[in-house]
């Protein structure tokens, strides 16, 4: 019955600081790495042929790509927008998945068959094929690839909202505010809601990390953040066609992409063991 | 319970109607116009507005969009999904084409997950809490979080370019006369494209396997088997892997949308072919016949392991049958 509070996880607090570490990087991105730093001396959209498809060294840490840009500096640019689009996505589809989800689950009635049948659908649907014609529709952009992968996961927060909501409404809170004369959409919202999202944060840092994984691959193929702009995805897409010269040109922004996804799951495990008792369930006997 | 499975029948055919009016719906809605990239496609330059106008009455495209949809899906259901903008020919020969090699893939990967991740699972499970429990519940959310494509990279690195044990990437040639070598060649060419895929599954499998075996570690079968005399590994087998085989017959057929999904990229970069490769050209190209057949194909894969795993239920498990249809 060992139950670890979110700050005693040693793993949590360690994916905790990985992620402060990086976002602080992002942040700071234009300092760290730009022509003017005395740290790596290189924007990074600059071009430099002489300087084509060279290893890692002392002068270049991860390495320069096919147009001889500094691969460090790219990968530091690109943590803005894989972070960025990360956290935008998974914020939104929360909100959108918890708004229909929770309207879904106290409606009732044919708004919550056609809001479960999407749920279902999109939920038995494989992932990345959805996520592909959805990028077809717009012009490859960061907005564009925001916009598809909240249209493709805010299914899976609706369907945990739309379940609590379901289980709390016909409990004390549902009655106690109708007594004191709530109406229906103040129960709901102001009442009922607060106490249904808690699984559905706990999962937020999963979220954050199939965004940013989808981010990766979509960018990969071509259909999301376009070049010159550095993300993880798009660095890796030219890698494709070096693999065999250049193997870091895919190595240090996979790296990147693999250390942040698994902080967050981390984050998400210890957040999902600290606010949800079923997940007792899992311990070793 | 048959019920049961009829009313997923039901909801199977409504979702797929649905899935095909939506994405029929927003394709045409994109930016980008068919028949100038199918124009441009076939490499005459400057064709006549004349020209343009004739292919988009051939292509039904100047008709409203729940007109075009309706023809679409009268055609659907006889197979006929039309002829391929870029291919100049009928999409269901080129889908034809190119399932086998996803579907090779798909099966031989989750088959690989199943036998590594199963008995890894109850091993774990056996000596849960213990140092190779813990070593193997690390390695598996990592191998979890490891992106697709920089699996395959890192493969590729390692054993094709380093130490030239695989092929690079692609599919053994035409050329080769049918026969054992062809066998061994396609077996060399599926190694690293397999091991991508079942990377994920083995780690997700094991971790899961293993809940459920702890959970079944609780209940009366087993201590029953205990008390007669089994020894805990015993018991675990005979007992507890039994009725772990329901639930894992459930996370399976969930595998079967997951694992499409990566062929998409695992096809690109080892540069297979199959309809996940196909699908990226025909999102690329425009090519909406591709398109729509692709997407129902995989609507349909997805909802049909569903559907299998309801029917292995029924008829592995007989408490579902004597139950009744409440």
């Amino acid at each position: 019955m060992r139950r670890e509070p979110l700050v005693r996880s040693r793993r949590a607090m360690l994916a905790a600081s990985f992620l402060g570490l990086l976002m602080l990087v992002a942040i700071l991105a234009p300092l760290l790495a730009s022509e003017s730093s005395p740290l790596v001396p290189f924007a990074p959209d600059r071009v430099d042929l002489e300087a084509r498809l060279l290893p890692p060294s002392t002068s270049h840490w991860f390495g320069t790509d096919e147009l001889g840009r500094d691969l460090f500096s790219r990968t530091v640019h690109g943590a803005r927008v894989s972070l960025a689009v990360g956290l935008s996505v998974a914020l939104l589809a929360l909100g959108i998945g918890a708004i229909l989800g929770a309207l879904a689950g106290y409606a009732g009635g044919a708004f919550d068959w056609t809001v479960s049948r999407a749920i279902e659908l999109a939920l038995s649907f494989p992932f990345f094929f959805l996520a592909l014609g959805v990028a077809a529709l717009f012009e490859p952009s960061f907005a564009s690839v925001v916009a598809t992968l909240v249209a493709v996961s805010w299914t899976s927060d609706a369907k945990v909202v739309r379940g609590e909501i379901r289980r709390l409404r016909t409990g004390d809170i549902d009655v106690a505010a109708r007594a004191a004369g709530a109406s229906r959409l103040r129960i709901l919202f102001r009442h009922l809601l607060p106490a249904a999202m808690g699984p559905a944060v706990a999962s937020a840092a999963f979220g954050v990390a199939s965004a940013i994984a989808a981010e990766s691959a979509l960018s990969f193929l071509g259909l999301g953040v376009q070049p010159p702009q550095a993300s993880w995805g798009s660095i890796l897409a030219s890698a494709d066609d070096y693999i065999q010269r250049a193997w870091w040109i895919a190595f240090f922004p996979g790296l990147a992409v693999f250390f942040t996804v698994l902080a967050c799951t981390f984050l998400g495990e210890a957040a999902r063991d600290a606010l949800d008792p079923s997940s007792e369930a899992h311990e070793p006997v | 319970m048959a019920s049961a499975v009829l009313r997923r029948l039901v909801h199977s055919a409504i979702s797929l109607a649905g899935i095909s009016f939506v994405v029929f719906v927003l394709i045409r809605a994109a930016p980008g116009d068919p028949v100038l990239l199918h124009v441009g496609g076939v490499g005459s330059r400057g064709a006549s507005p004349e020209l343009l106008a004739a292919m988009r009455e051939e292509l039904r495209l100047d008709e409203p969009v729940a007109v075009q949809y309706l023809a679409w899906l009268g055609d659907a259901v006889r197979l006929d999904f039309g002829d391929s903008f870029t291919e100049r020919k009928p999409v269901a020969q080129l889908v034809g084409e190119k399932l086998p090699g996803t579907l090779l893939l798909l099966f031989v990967s989750l088959a690989l997950a199943l036998a590594i991740g199963l008995p890894l699972g109850m091993l774990n499970a056996r000596f849960a809490g213990g140092s190779g429990d813990v070593a193997s519940g690390f390695a598996a959310t990592a191998i979890y979080s490891i992106p697709t494509f920089w699996l395959a990279l890192l493969l590729l690195q390692v054993f094709a370019i380093r130490f030239n044990l695989l092929p690079l990437f692609g599919m053994p040639s035409e050329d080769l006369p049918r026969g054992l070598g062809r066998m061994v060649e396609l077996a060399r060419h599926m190694v690293l494209p397999v091991v991508t895929l079942a990377a994920g599954q083995i780690a997700f499998l094991s971790r899961f396997v293993r809940a459920s075996m702890l959970d079944a570690r609780g209940r009366d079968y087993m201590r029953t088997a205990r008390a007669k005399g089994l020894s805990e590994w015993a018991a675990i087998r005979r007992h507890g892997l039994r009725n772990t085989i329901p639930p894992l017959v459930s996370m399976l057929s969930v595998a079967v949308p997951v694992l499409l999904s990566a062929c998409v990229v695992v096809e690109r970069i080892f540069r297979w072919e199959g309809i996940g490769s196909l699908f990226v050209e025909a999102v690329v190209s425009r090519d909406y016949p591709v398109v729509m057949a692709l997407t129902l194909l995989t609507a349909v894969l997805s909802l049909a392991a569903g559907s299998i795993a309801d029917l292995v239920h029924l008829t592995i498990d007989p408490r579902l049958r004597t139950e009744g249809d409440a």
